[in-house]
């Protein structure tokens, strides 16, 4: 058993970075704007299937992603002006209702349109390179420098430019920054773009690996809260840092307890983290609002 | 908002219940199926609301509760050979139980945190439904559940007798919540739901208070199940899905009326009746769902129920509140 | 002997030294007023003796038991606050209001009283949210009296309020006081303080800068060195 565990932390590393991706996205929104955007898994979901479509229109699959990405950042600046925006001032509890509502929408749209019948998006790179020790494929290498570049991009946008200084400066606090001339809905806008975009790339990557459906972003979303709770809310370390621990132990749990429990593990693990850190494993306490 | 004395609540939701029991004897079977549904959700949405409406927190593991008090009972009367009056109470305190246990952990959290519990539990919840075949039936579902056994002396079709059994576990949940929401446990509920910092400065005991909600709806969720178990004689995973069943009870309660228990009963009576009654597709009824949660929790959050008692007191001429 | 003896509390937060090692003696029957500039550690002096944070050292003792308690036991024993930023459960009516303080409570005051103590005979079925923020202020302090308090711990309650709100609101502090509550009244308003307390203590940057009467208060130096000089003006308008 134990000469498999090279190619155990390896697949749990490729599976652990989609997490990361998805979760990137959430903390962002999350941690810039306070919305618990339950429909981050539909940007996700969306993102696979307009990358389906365009390959199967005949597009080149990079190209296709690409195309998606863009859709989805103006889906999500369009989701929060119709969904959040109108409830800016409600309780934290509608904000969660209204995602919930979102969520729910988009995956009935998208059942509509492509029906519950799983899909697969043809792969575009399917080369293996092995070694001594493992196997891994040249999607999962991809996988895994997407999520680098992701996090350094996002990372150069909120460190180095001024719109980043704004995003920073509401997620501080948000009264602060709109009494400096900040304007909160531009940053609105950015922040659910760029939290959407890293959505759709998770998502049309993972097509080309696994079946797409239209509730496939439940499970993801759920997991990237396991992976904020693991992380801590707002951070972007914390994001990468909880989905690689997250898709390690998952993998780990189905190679070596049994593949039924991989789901419930995960989930295990965010009760268990929840229940021993109420806030976070290295989230500060949150301030009530 | 004047609460109406006890007493006067009960009447009319006594002469209610005789109303619809009168109307299903004289639908056709589809209509008394559609009614039974809807008499089922509207348990579930009444037990949900006291957590959700009176104490303000929202849980996404009543799916997997509800599913709970169905699986339990199928194995309970077909397995063990029980009667469903002996099962039905069990099933009750089973849930109950668990329920309690749930609202131990994930009080610990608050706010989104306790959400994403919640629904963590729900999945985990729907996953062992799933992974437990010997117990559950797996995806095949659980098969051949007996039915609740009918009094001799109750002459009706058993499509009608299941409809009053449904009618009269609302009407059972429906005054069972009153007396609760109408109780000092219901009042510091409420504290705990408008300003559990003040709550506590205040001495109410919050854990005691929130906890007791959590397990009243946890415990008549699972009566719901149990009852949709063994009158479905099928049950199976899906059925009870966070997504589905967990997601359905917050659209039911939030569009009739968060904090009111006559709201949820509106809210499952239109959302469950209008799409079978229309004969729409599932997908169809879960995106209007979706999109009606929407409407109301952005231009209207506290439900029809608050619209008709504005419009009420319009018509009454506005001389009705002091 | 006092009612409420403050020994030696202190409040450390990382670094921040927010107390350090203030001691106070709030005898029985007294309105006790206790100012300071902002950042001075009034509010958080209140926090702890409420029991709503632990001090990092020191206690209290009220009634002749050693605290501090955890806030439930606190109320159970007598000692009940106010917020600064009033709080009372604003979605419900003023009657919802007060019936859940009362509700839990084994002796709680008696509705009619509270609404005579605190004037809310004509706003008794408005939504909290709703009122005029002086009421509202009213309602606040109003459940707290609704658990019979031995202690009233009130953190800044006239801020925001007119003149004349502020007169009738000291009326209605001596009343209470006259009906058996201590009260520790915490205020920015030194004007209103002066004149509603019999004892005042002076906090500066965590520690007692002063304790004397009202009048020793505004005859002492250093008190109108970092304090009154620098607000009497404020005071005024």
């Amino acid at each position: 058993m134990l000469e498999l565990l090279p190619q155990q932390l390896v697949n749990g590393l490729a599976l652990g970075s989609t997490y990361a991706l998805v979760a990137l996205g959430l903390t962002l929104i999350f941690g810039v704007l306070l919305i618990p955007n339950f429909a981050h898994g539909e940007f996700y979901m969306l993102g696979a299937f307009i990358t389906y479509a365009l390959v199967a229109a005949g597009l080149n699959f990079w190209l296709a992603m690409l195309v998606s990405v863009v859709c989805i950042m103006a889906m999500g600046g369009l989701v929060d002006r119709l969904v959040f925006r109108p409830i800016e001032t409600a309780p934290a509890l509608s904000l969660m209702i209204s995602a919930l509502a979102a969520s729910i929408i988009l995956q009935q749209v998208a059942t509509m349109i492509w029906g519950t019948e799983p899909r697969t998006i043809p792969a575009p790179l399917t080369g293996v390179i092995r070694t001594p020790f493992f196997a891994v494929t040249q999607l999962q290498l991809v996988v895994m420098a997407s999520v680098a570049a992701a996090f350094g991009a996002v990372w150069l946008v909120l460190n180095r430019s001024r719109l980043g200084l704004a995003i920073r400066a509401t997620a501080q606090n948000r009264d602060a920054a709109m009494l400096m001339g900040i304007s909160m809905p531009q940053v609105r806008f950015a922040t659910f773009a760029m939290g959407a975009a890293l959505g759709a790339i998770a998502g049309a990557l993972l097509g080309a690996t696994f079946p797409i459906y239209p509730s496939m972003g439940v499970n993801p979303v759920l997991k990237a809260f396991v992976v904020l709770v693991l992380g801590g809310i707002g951070s972007l370390w914390g994001a990468i840092f909880g989905g690689l621990v997250l898709g390690v132990a998952e993998v780990l749990v189905a190679g070596y307890i049994a593949s039924e429990l991989q789901d419930i593990g995960a989930f295990a693990i965010l009760v268990l983290v929840l229940l021993v850190r109420p806030q976070g494993l290295f989230g500060r306490a949150q301030v009530e609002r | 908002m004047i609460a109406m004395p006890l007493h006067k609540s009960v009447a009319i939701a006594a002469i209610a219940f005789a109303l619809a029991a009168a109307g299903t004897l004289t639908l056709n079977d589809y209509f008394v199926y559609v009614v039974t549904i809807g008499a089922i959700f509207a348990t579930l949405a009444v037990a949900f609301d006291v957590l959700l409406g009176f104490t303000g927190y929202l849980s996404l593991a009543h799916g997997a509760l509800y599913g709970l008090g169905a699986y339990a009972c199928a194995l309970l009367t077909s397995r063990y050979g029980l009667s469903f009056w002996v099962a039905l109470p069990l099933c009750g305190a089973l849930t109950g139980a668990a329920g309690a246990l749930i609202a131990l952990l994930a009080f610990r959290t608050r706010g989104l945190y306790f959400a994403v519990l919640t629904l963590g539990i729900g999945l985990i919840g729907h996953q062992l439904f799933l992974v437990l075949p010997n117990l559950t039936g797996g995806v095949g579902g659980f098969v051949g559940i007996p039915g609740p056994e009918q009094p001799g002396w109750l002459a009706v079709h058993a499509t009608t007798y299941y409809a009053l059994l449904a009618l009269t576990l609302l009407l059972v949940t429906f005054v069972c919540a009153l007396l609760f929401v109408r109780s000092r446990l219901g009042a510091e509920c409420l504290a705990v739901r408008e300003d559990l910092t003040l709550a506590q400065a205040l001495g109410i005991r919050v854990a005691s208070a929130r906890l007791a909600a959590f397990t009243f709806s946890a415990v008549f969720a699972g009566l719901a199940g149990a009852l949709f178990a063994s009158i479905s004689s099928f049950i199976a995973p899906e059925s009870f899905t966070v997504l589905g069943t967990g997601f359905q009870l917050v659209a039911l309660v939030v569009v009739g009326g968060m904090g009111t228990l006559w709201g949820p009963i509106l809210g499952a009576a239109l959302l469950t009746a209008l799409p079978e009654g229309l004969r729409v597709a599932a997908t169809l009824s879960l995106l209007a769902y979706g999109v009606l949660l929407l409407i109301f929790i952005i231009f209207a959050p506290q439900g029809i129920a608050s619209l008709i008692s504005r419009a009420a007191r319009r018509i009454g001429g506005g001389g009705r509140e002091p | 002997m006092s009612l409420l003896q403050i020994r030696d509390i202190e409040a450390r937060f990382g670094g921040v030294v927010a107390l350090g090692g203030v001691s106070l003696d709030v005898p029985e029957g007294m309105i006790f007023g206790l100012i300071g500039p902002n950042g001075a550690g009034k509010t958080t002096l209140i926090n702890m003796v409420s029991g709503l944070i632990a001090p990092t050292a020191g206690h209290i003792v009220f009634d002749g038991a050693r605290g501090p308690w955890p806030i439930a036991q606190t109320v159970r024993r007598g000692i009940v606050r106010t917020f600064q930023q009033t709080r009372a459960f604003l979605g419900l009516s003023v009657r919802e209001n007060l019936r859940i303080a009362t509700v839990h409570s084994p002796d709680p005051a008696s509705i009619d009283e509270l609404i005579e103590a605190c004037n809310l005979g004509d706003v008794l079925d408005r939504t909290a949210r709703d009122l005029p923020y002086a009421t509202l202020r009213h309602l606040g302090i109003a459940l707290a009296l609704a658990l019979k308090p031995r202690l009233l711990l009130l953190d800044e309650p006239a801020v925001g309020l007119t003149v004349g709100e502020v007169e009738r609101l000291g009326a209605l502090v001596r009343r209470w006081n006259a009906a058996g509550i201590t009260v520790l009244l915490v205020e920015h308003n030194v004007r209103f303080l002066m004149e509603v307390s019999q004892r005042v203590a002076v906090l500066d940057r965590g520690r007692l800068l002063f304790e004397g009467t009202p009048e020793q208060c505004q005859a002492e130096q250093k008190v109108i060195d970092v304090y009154l000089g620098r607000r009497a003006a404020d005071a005024d308008d």
